[in-house]
């Protein structure tokens, strides 16, 4: 318990508060005079207008297709439903440098869409919002689909509701929380982007989050950029706590079915196909597209471009190579899911329990919503906060190579603990009483009910803490040292850089990447746990 | 009731129906008939594809084969919603997100039944079903058979062609089943409803129902009068299914006629244990050969002298010791033959 409280508090609070200190507290004295200024300034304005507006049209835009198509993919039965489920889940953890790169590929004037003309527009950055979070509204709403009894349905249609009656009066009321849940998630990623917003919109449209990043690094606006996160900090609780809301009653209401859901599909499922379809085209575009061109250059098909992957030398300004930097990745990400499981698993029993003492329940219960919060911070903020406040003893860490797993973790360990948290509070209590009762010692009791249950669980949070700490980009660009960089952020270096040998390298590496990411996600869903990625 | 139904045209008519699950038979073909306004209670243990033979008339599952017609019409291709069959499950399935009131008029809003008619309605559906003044309350509220009574409202509410229930009080406990049993026959009678219920429970197909088929492995081996169903079951199979526990053959078949006083042409003749009651007026004598003692009676396995082992009943409390010799008096009511396999 102690650990995971501690570890928050050095590496979320602590940073965080250093960085508010920089901007509110800056001479010694509390000065929040500049707040009204910044607030009132023509381009925080337009940048918060741009976020908001962005992050509601992605939300609706994205929820209004991710229904149709979780009732097919969780509703219908049909072959191939095992590979699409796959491949819905799959952009979400692709790295977002990743899907910027992508997206830059499919609509660049060179790219297969980019007689379009979206290229640096925000509809590129709106597109990548619902390419990336397509996953989210998918996995939660179908997860709670899939499991709805159908009886209620059918009650409601022998009783003379046609198909759209029942979908209207029954199974969307039925689905609303689950709805509800997904779509203030998917408000708050958009709203956080980064990478994404970083690559695809540049210095010309910008988001609170590359707004604190561009003020923080180019500016050194340090108040400002204080104002702004804390600006974003309230708005994310706020989100989590109507997201928090609609969970909890979701599983108070949650009445699972035990029979069968699926069914074949009929003439009355032809607009969700439609949709759905619309949405897998979507999905398969920018992934094809890029694998595509990092085959392709100019003059033909080349294995050009993965051959100076591992050319130390291709990018003089970068210190290693790409293959280098995989290694790097991989080794960070490593460390990173290790530290994210060890903790999340602590948190994850513990806020799994219910203790008599009302306060006891009280602390689980805020300790429960404060684990969410590092997914929603801004990741700048909490980048920038490490190396403004561990670079001096007791805390002395800015060189040490072990600020970018911990800021990895702290981004995995929130998907951990809600992966294990759901399948340990559905352990009846009175198994490892009715253990402890045939004479189990506590450890040997929990060894006997909780391990089988848990276990597949547990390697499946493993692979996404280990996917997500992969794709990491936002606090390990600030924290990741020039010679020992990671693919997400030499991906981000290369397409900085003019020429077209670094384009097709970034092309490249952002395929080399998916591939891990997406090889080590297909082994998370072989595992078929319930509520992975279902936040 | 006993207007001879075999001279009316039947309303339903369920011809040869089979239902399949990937390639598997769930109800094997399978026939049956009923007549307006009667009840016919479809009786077998759990899994044996009852309910899904159910589901196949409402039009929620495909037909492999067969074809179910109403009033002459065949139903092919007409999906659940236009079939006028409410279906009412065994935990009411009410809708948790709306009012009972709105619950009771949902057919009656998706009629577009205008706002003041539908209150008076529901009004009185309420009070048909014992439950006047419930508009307001939230069905997560209601005890078990308050939910059931709801979700009998809201079907009823429907004026349903053929009422469907699957399984309508196995939810509920032992004592409030059996008074909800009579209520909702008196129900379905005052309402003049046709309805199709499925049940493992044999107690209330008879209390319920007037005609009863019997289903085993996902064919109806049987249908007919409850009450010729119950005395005439065509195979052992039924018999046992029905409660059944004693089954004689040949010599010992012949003799358990004559002393029952019933025909026999040769059937097997099953006995339920309350055909052998234990009473010292008793017209039989045999040998106690176990006892198990319950609250409402006690069981006996008795032997006796031509018939052989055989279950029979005593009032509670009566002491018994093993090899005891007693006397038995007959209830012939708790006989039946059992057509040849």
């Amino acid at each position: 318990m102690v650990l995971p409280v501690a570890f928050l508090a050095v590496f979320f609070v602590l940073p965080l508060t250093g960085m508010l200190a920089r901007g509110f507290y800056p001479d010694g004295t509390w000065d929040f005079s500049g707040v009204a200024e910044v607030l009132g300034r023509d381009r925080t304005i337009r940048v918060i207008g741009f976020t908001l507006g962005m992050a509601l049209a992605g939300t609706i835009i994205t929820t209004g297709l991710g229904i149709p198509l979780a009732y097919v993919l969780y509703r219908l039965r049909f072959p191939g439903r095992g590979l699409l489920r796959a491949i819905v889940v799959m952009p979400f953890v692709l790295p977002t440098v990743v899907v910027g790169v992508m997206f830059r590929a499919l609509l660049s004037t060179s790219g297969p869409l980019g007689s379009l003309g979206l290229d640096g527009t925000p509809w590129s950055i709106l597109l990548a919002y619902i390419f990336f979070n397509l996953a989210v509204v998918v996995r939660t709403v179908g997860g709670t689909w899939e499991g709805l009894d159908t009886r209620a349905e059918d009650s409601a249609a022998t009783l003379g509701a046609t198909p759209w009656q029942v979908l209207r009066t029954v199974t969307l009321p039925a689905l609303t929380p689950a709805i509800i849940s997904a779509a203030s998630l998917v408000f708050l990623f958009c709203s956080t982007a980064f990478g994404v917003v970083l690559t695809l919109g540049g210095l010309k449209y910008g988001t609170i989050e590359t707004e604190i990043y561009l003020l923080t690094t180019q500016f050194l606006d340090l108040q400002a950029a204080a104002v702004l996160s804390t600006l974003q900090l309230i708005g994310v609780v706020l989100m989590l706590v109507l997201a928090q809301r609609a969970r909890s009653s979701r599983e108070q209401s949650l009445r699972r079915s035990d029979g069968q859901t699926l069914r074949r599909p009929g003439l009355v499922d032809l607009p969700a196909l439609v949709i759905a379809a619309g949405a897998m085209v979507l999905i398969l575009l920018p992934v094809g597209t890029l694998v595509w061109r990092s085959f392709h250059d100019g003059d033909g098909f080349t294995l050009r471009a993965y051959r100076l992957l591992a050319e130390p030398e291709a990018v003089p300004a970068l210190r290693v190579s790409v293959l280098d930097a995989m290694e790097n990745s991989l080794r960070t990400a490593m460390d990173a899911t290790l530290i994210a499981m060890v903790l999340g698993v602590i948190v994850s029993i513990a806020v799994s329990r219910r203790p008599r003492r009302r306060s006891a329940r009280r602390f689980i219960a805020s300790l429960d919503a404060a684990i969410m919060l590092p997914l929603g911070v801004s990741a700048v903020t909490i980048g920038f906060g490490f190396l403004i406040t561990l670079d001096r003893p007791p805390l002395d860490l800015r060189s040490s190579a072990i600020l970018v797993p911990i800021a990895q973790a702290m981004v995995a360990m929130p998907l951990v603990v809600r992966t294990l948290t759901p399948v340990l509070r559905g352990v009846d209590p009175r198994l490892r009483q009715a253990a402890a009762a045939l004479g189990a010692s506590p450890i040997r009791a929990s060894w006997t009910v909780d391990w089988p249950v848990i276990a597949k669980p547990l390697l499946a949070a493993t692979g996404f803490a280990f996917a997500v700490s992969l794709g990491e980009f936002g606090a390990t660009s600030f924290l990741a040292r020039p010679d020992r960089p990671t693919v997400p952020v030499v991906i981000f270096d290369l397409i900085g850089r003019p020429g077209v040998d670094n384009l097709q390298m970034a092309l490249a590496a952002s395929v080399l990447l998916s591939v891990v990411t997406v090889a080590v996600m297909s082994l998370v869903e072989r595992l078929r746990v319930q509520g992975v990625g279902q936040l | 009731m006993t207007q001879s139904h075999e001279q009316e045209t039947p309303m339903l008519n369920v011809v040869d129906v089979q239902v399949a699950f990937d390639g598997e038979l769930a109800v094997h073909g399978t026939s049956f008939q009923l007549n307006e306004g009667q009840v016919l209670a479809i009786l077998g243990p759990s899994g044996c594809g009852k309910s899904t033979l159910l589901r196949a008339v409402a039009g929620l599952e495909p037909l492999a084969q067969g074809k179910v017609s109403l009033n002459g019409r065949d139903l092919a291709g007409v999906p659940a919603h236009q079939r006028g069959f409410a279906l009412m499950f065994q935990d009411g399935q009410l809708f948790a997100q709306r009012s009972v009131g709105d619950n009771v008029g949902y057919a009656l809003k998706l009629q577009r039944l205008p706002r003041a008619e539908r209150a008076a309605r529901v009004a009185e559906l309420l009070e048909v079903v014992g439950l006047p003044g419930y508009q307001n309350r939230r069905p997560a509220t209601l005890s078990g058979g308050e939910q059931q009574r709801v979700a009998l409202a809201r079907s009823l509410a429907a004026e349903p062609r053929v009422l469907l229930l699957d399984e309508p009080l196995s939810a509920l406990d032992r004592s409030l089943r059996d008074r909800l049993a009579t209520d909702l026959r008196e129900i379905l009678v005052r309402t003049r409803t046709t309805a199709i219920m499925v049940t493992h429970d044999h107690d209330e197909a008879f209390t319920m129902a007037d005609r009863m088929g019997v289903m085993l492995a996902g064919q109806l081996v049987q249908v007919g009068e409850t009450h010729q169903v119950w005395r005439e079951p065509i195979s052992e199979d039924v018999a046992a299914f029905l409660g059944y526990t004693s089954f004689l053959r040949d010599a010992a078949a012949r003799r358990a006629a004559q002393g029952f006083e019933v025909p026999w042409q040769g059937q097997t003749v099953a006995l339920r244990p309350s055909a052998l009651v234990a009473d010292e007026g008793g017209s039989v004598t045999g040998l106690v050969r176990r006892v198990s003692p319950g609250a409402q009676q006690t069981r006996l396995l008795m032997h006796i002298e031509g018939l052989g082992e055989v279950d029979a009943i005593a009032a509670p409390a009566v002491e018994f010791t093993t090899g005891q010799e007693i006397s038995l008096r007959l209830q012939t009511a708790s006989v039946a033959q059992v057509g040849r396999d």
